[in-house]
């Protein structure tokens, strides 16, 4: 019981702690329209290991929401983007992340999710928003943003693993 | 005249070797300057603080920041990412079939890609000779000053674009949508 809601309170926590930097990020001074750091995948990233893919599926769902919502995007182009983009992250991450085993630490794993945020950005906006073809030409250097900020994201989400894990172990001695 | 004393204290960045040459430096001195004297001793001590760059990236090896399958992502990355920065402007867009020339606002004319001609546009400036052959289309001979449109090359998908501001000539391959538009953002 105690441990259930632990876990609750946990997972509340992390999903504000995302949903702050999803709507932090936005305020970034940064010129270039599909460029994003995608700061918020940090958390995505953290809690596909910490509590599996369920819980980092929910979670990414509710920053995405809760992040529009603050930031006033609700239902616009914008909205759609960043959702069919987050879920394919997520996707592919727990995918990845279940069946490559240790060949891929959470840098590999935080890349693969950057590219596949990125693709599926990108089919979104091609299939629902933009249907030219000139669109997919952004393709190369979208894998390219991918890769570098997968990787800083990715070396960030293992300090914060790590940092949680440790936090966990010293304030929560588990009593029964 | 008792001993004199050398303390020295050896910082080493990188390797040990660094320091034991210091080291033989120091007592060759110093042997050369207490000669006639008694030997001076010199007392080492040597300290192991390495620079900042190797202490990243000696980190990052002890602490496995990145696997193998990691930078092999990385690589496998970067290779596509430039491999479809080269190709993929081959790919994209469908091929074109038809040039509209325009001149100004007026349209000069539509002509299909499949007959090879050549197309002389009264600008300003004089005429521009624009040329269709093989499918593509190009602008040969142009009148202005700078020669831009000259180095624009040739198009041959849709949406293909060829401009010569000063001569007001303005090839453009494909049709229109049927709006005008160039797309629509809902």
């Amino acid at each position: 019981m105690t441990d259930r809601v632990s876990h609750l309170a946990r997972l509340g926590l992390l999903l504000a702690l995302a949903t702050v930097i999803h709507t932090a990020e936005a305020f970034l001074p940064i010129t270039v329209a599909w460029f994003r750091f995608g700061f918020a995948n940090i958390i995505g990233l953290a809690t596909l290991y910490l509590f599996g893919f369920k819980d980092a599926l929910l979670l990414t769902l509710g920053r995405i929401f809760l992040g529009s919502l603050l930031g006033g995007l609700f239902g616009s182009p914008a909205f759609i983007l960043s959702l069919s983009g987050g879920v394919c992250a997520i996707v592919a991450m727990g995918l990845v992340h279940r069946v490559s085993g240790r060949v891929f630490s959470e840098v590999g794993i935080s890349m693969m999710g950057a590219v596949f945020h990125n693709l599926g950005q990108l089919a979104a906006a091609y299939l629902i928003i933009i249907r030219n073809e000139a669109i997919l030409l952004l393709l190369p250097l979208l894998l390219l943003a991918a890769t570098a900020t997968g990787f800083i994201n990715g070396l960030a989400a293992r300090f914060f693993i790590r940092h949680f894990q440790n936090t966990s172990q010293t304030d929560h001695p588990r009593k029964t | 005249m008792g001993r004199s004393r050398i303390i020295a204290t050896v910082i080493y960045n990188e390797s040990q070797d660094d320091a034991s040459r210091i080291k033989n430096f120091l007592s060759l001195m110093s042997s050369q300057a207490g000669g006639f004297q008694e030997k001076a001793s010199v007392l080492f001590s040597t300290v192991h603080r390495p620079s900042t760059m190797h202490n990243v990236i000696s980190k990052m090896k002890k602490n496995n920041y990145a696997t193998p399958g990691d930078w092999a992502l990385v690589g496998s990355l970067l290779a596509l990412s430039a491999i479809l920065f080269f190709a993929l402007p081959g790919w994209v867009g469908s091929e074109g079939t038809l040039v509209e020339v325009r001149r100004g606002e007026k349209i000069f004319g539509r002509y299909d890609l499949d007959r090879d001609r050549v197309v002389e546009v009264p600008g300003p400036f004089g005429i521009t000779k624009v040329e269709i052959k093989q499918k593509r289309a190009c602008v040969t001979e142009s009148p202005c000053p700078h020669k831009y449109c000259l180095h624009m090359g040739s198009v041959d998908r849709n949406g293909g674009l060829v401009v010569c501001v000063p001569n007001e000539v303005i090839l453009q391959m494909g049709k229109e949508r049927p709006d005008g538009l160039d797309a629509v953002s809902q």
